[in-house]
């Protein structure tokens, strides 16, 4: 019986990989971690505009995950202000163009947090560097974005949702992220 | 707070595939997807998945990363854990790291309401709800292949013992099982779960040295062969000196394989093989010996064990998915001064899911061949010395939704028909109620049993020599005769009726607390008679306990948890006419981690174990206190202290072949590339 098992393993051929897909229960999830991950964050004072602005979450590109997110925070206030969710469109066809744009690095800058799906790879790549120095939590949706730079990222693993976060990053820049919070996540290298 | 989706998924009926969502994008046409992404994702959003939005907003990061969609013990199906209707604890690999546990046995500590004794440097007894003399009643399953050993009706915890950063959980039912597990899940059920390849990829060192010659090593490494195909390669070593006599030093050599194939959205494959060795297991015999009435002497003698398992699973995910495993398990095993017994084990195991209009239905088929052979030693034997065990199972299980998100029943059975005592019916129930997302309440009543062992049917032991006249109270005769324990085939199945009633509540943020009480009846206890040395079913047995455990963040860093469970245990035997009660005792445990920055953790554990009178076992109180720093990413140091408060201790019951487990000092470094 083993021996069968073993032979239909070897010889079952490679079935090409299936369209991504959302199950809503872990777009839940990922949006409660999102909105635990700024109660565990700090800004400094200069952060902000005035004393009762906004937290600003920017959502970069267009993903389904993003409904639950917008959902999620609207009417919310942490730390005492209310959240705001702004959608920073990848405009036109070619991912390149949106590297290049001036105009890109400073919407992100002007957000508290930015959340980078998974399948805007170069996005994933250059959003960390755009807005190093700026007090932005960088959030992205799988283990590469931390490889180059981000600093939290939430990761499905088998049946379980858990995140990742990138201590040394997070500790140079001028947010401050709870020490519990870092413990909390998991560890990179499995 | 995990209710209310957690039943919705449990519960969400025949429409799992309009409830995915499809993300309509591929790499080639990216842009044109982004300008209709908007609308598409639109059209497959059901307002009915934004109703929960704020039970999920109100999720602490440990409730998040508590939300395991996979428990899969009592109801067969993915469950959170904080509302699965049981008293049932999930140990994940953290918390053993945490508690400085280095083995699963040790690590069972943590868990209220389950008793572990070292009894010497390689045993360990395991129990829940009762005492040590109940550890023949638990299941323990190592990805779903049963460690239970049919001769003994125990574990050998020594060999069964996986590279703890390779588990996925440890999930321990506390009471019956049976519905799903079958016979012998009577007083709870231990799952351990490894996890699949995919999620131990790169390359793990480990090592350790420490006092009583104790040192361990692993190396592990994980690779991808493809786009959905993973596999791991491991090996581990570890030798343990004796306790205080010396003579129960032991060492383990194992390795093992495990390749997953996990397409998306298709079957999944999982082949897995261990093979283990053991150098030596000391052991401490005690023999009965010719020389006079009841004489012992007490020999060290070197006993051994090797083995090794294949197991392939195949399952398909989802409301309507089902799983196929099957395994074939060989051990080897010399103990007891030269007694030696080989068994084979063939298992097939089907388990299919249904679910649809307020039903959730489980059912499975399930087929076990064992064969052994032993080889007697003069005082040990077999009759027959051979012998070849079928076990034919079937189990249903249907929950139903009485209230949609606040009220659940769970009817099912399991029917088995094996070589021993034929035909069993083991059936269950358990009803929950959920009121609002901070409490889970439930009420359960169960009838498992427990197969008499193949001991328990064939054994012929010489317990001792005695003289006749003296053990009737005369003066000595001079002559001796054996008296021999000798197994009886008339033996009945063991019986549990079960009843059970708990609730977890959210106390606060970040406090949790669970509670259960129980009540166990048992029927046709299998007990020796002390005249004529018959095995018989006539002792009963009631238990009663209580279970609490508390879970409490008193600031970001620093946390501790809390288990306290009392057990009072009434037994009778009214052929030896004896009836004793042990007036109930304590167990407890408190376990904390301070962490004030991610490179350094502090941890402390306590445990306290009563005195159980009945076993002339001693209250025992152990501390562990560890730290862990972290001088690099990757890079993992840590120093645990076992045991400080005394010298040594005795864990399990005062005889001769029990040895105390002394203070010792481990040293660990674990690297990960």
């Amino acid at each position: 019986m083993v021996a069968m098992l073993g032979a239909a393993v070897l010889s079952s051929p490679a079935p090409a990989p299936p369209a991504d897909r959302l199950d809503p229960t872990e777009a839940k999830l990922k949006a409660s971690y999102l909105l635990n991950f700024i109660r565990f964050t700090e800004w400094p004072a200069d952060a902000f505009e005035a004393k009762d602005a906004s937290l600003v979450i920017g959502l970069i590109g267009d993903d389904p995950m993003h409904e639950f997110i917008d959902r999620m925070m609207r009417g919310r206030r942490v730390h005492g202000r209310s959240v705001r969710v702004k959608r920073i469109r990848v405009e036109g066809t070619r991912v390149a163009a949106v590297e290049g744009s001036p105009g890109f690095a400073t919407r992100l800058r002007s957000c508290h947090v930015v959340v980078v799906p998974a399948d805007l790879p170069r996005v994933c790549r250059q959003v960390p560097s755009l807005v190093r120095g700026a007090p932005v939590l960088t959030v992205g949706e799988d283990r590469a974005f931390i490889d180059c730079g981000g600093m939290l990222s939430i990761i499905r693993r088998s049946n379980r949702v858990a995140f990742v976060a990138n201590a040394e990053v997070i500790r140079r820049s001028p947010i401050s992220v709870s020490s519990k919070l870092l413990r909390l996540a998991a560890s990179l290298s499995r | 707070m995990i209710e209310g989706p957690a039943n919705r998924r449990a519960n969400a009926g025949g429409e799992p595939t309009r409830r995915w969502l499809h993300r309509w994008r591929t790499t080639a046409g990216l842009g044109v997807a982004l300008l209709v992404s908007g609308t598409a994702a639109a059209q497959f959003i059901d307002e009915s998945y934004f109703e929960d939005l704020d039970e999920f907003a109100n999720l602490t990061v440990e409730d998040l990363l508590d939300f395991r969609l996979d428990v899969t013990s009592v109801a067969g199906t993915r469950q959170s854990w904080f509302t699965t209707p049981a008293g049932m604890t999930l140990l994940t690999p953290e918390a053993i790291r945490r508690g400085g546990h280095r083995s699963v046995a040790e690590a069972l500590r943590l868990v209220p309401g389950v008793q572990v004794a070292q009894t010497n440097a390689s045993t360990w007894s395991v129990s829940s709800r009762g005492d040590t003399r109940f550890a023949n009643k638990m299941l323990v399953m190592i990805d779903g292949r049963a460690t239970y050993d049919l001769l003994f009706s125990g574990t050998f915890w020594d060999v069964q013992d996986p590279l703890l950063e390779d588990l996925d959980r440890i999930e321990v039912v506390r009471g019956p099982g049976a519905t799903l597990w079958g016979a012998n899940a009577v007083n709870g059920v231990v799952s351990i779960v490894t996890k699949s390849a995919r999620e131990t990829q790169g390359l793990l060192v480990k090592g350790g040295i420490g006092t009583q010659d104790e040192a361990s090593g692993a190396i592990r490494y994980g690779l991808t062969l493809g786009d959905d195909a993973w596999m791991r390669v491991w090996g581990k070593y570890r030798h343990h000196g004796g306790f205080e006599r010396g003579a129960d030093d032991w060492d383990l050599g194992h390795g093992g394989l495990r390749l997953d194939v996990q397409p998306e959205d298709d079957l999944a494959w999982t082949i897995e093989a261990e093979a283990y060795e053991t150098g030596r297991i000391g052991e401490i015999v005690v023999r009965p010996t010719p020389l006079g009435h009841l004489t012992t002497d007490t020999v060290r003698r070197d006993g051994r064990a090797a083995g090794g398992h294949v197991r392939g699973r195949v399952t398909r995910d989802g409301a309507n998915g089902w799983s196929l495993q099957s395994y074939y398990d060989h051990t080897t095993r010399v103990i007891a001064d030269g007694f030696e017994v080989d068994r084979d084990t063939f298992d097939l195991d089907f388990r299919r899911r249904h679910t649809g209009s307020g039903h959730d239905l489980h059912w499975g088929l399930g087929l076990r061949h064992t064969r052994d052979e032993t080889e007697a030693t003069p005082v040990l034997s077999f009759d027959p010395s051979d012998r070849s065990l079928t076990t034919l199972s079937a189990f249903v299980q249907d929950t139903i939704t009485l209230v949609p998100d606040h009220l659940f029943a769970m009817f099912g059975t399991k029917v088995e028909d094996n070589d021993i005592t034929g035909f069993e019916v083991q059936p269950g129930v358990r009803l929950w109620w959920t009121p609002d997302d901070r409490r889970t309440a439930w009420a359960a009543v169960s009838r498992p049993v427990r197969v008499p062992s193949r001991t328990e049917e064939d054994v012929r032991l010489i317990a001792a020599y005695v003289d006749p006249d003296q053990l009737l109270g005369g003066p000595p005769s001079g002559s001796l005769v054996p008296a021999l324990i000798t197994g009886d085939r008339r033996l009945v199945s063991e019986e549990l009726m079960s009843y059970e009633v708990g609730q977890r509540v959210m106390l606060d943020d970040g406090m949790t607390l669970v509670l259960v009480g129980y009540y166990h009846d048992y029927d046709d206890l299998v007990s020796v008679s002390l005249t004529d040395f018959m095995l018989r079913n006539s002792a009963t047995a009631d238990v009663w306990g209580l279970e609490s455990v508390l879970r409490h963040d008193l600031t970001d860093a620093w946390n501790v948890d809390i288990g306290y469970s009392f057990t009072e245990v009434n037994f009778t035997d009214p052929l030896e006419d004896l009836s004793r009660s042990d007036g109930g005792h304590h167990h407890a445990h408190l376990s904390t981690t301070y962490a004030p920055s991610p490179e350094w953790e502090l941890h402390g554990g306590l445990y306290y174990a009563d005195r159980v009178r009945s076993l002339d076992a001693d209250a025992s109180l152990r501390l562990d206190l560890g730290a862990t720093w972290r001088p690099h990413p990757g890079v993992e140091l840590s120093i645990w202290g076992r045991n400080l408060l005394d010298p040594a201790h005795r864990e399990g019951p005062n005889t001769a072949s029990t040895t105390e487990v002394e203070r010792g000092i481990f040293l660990q470094a674990t690297i990960r590339f």
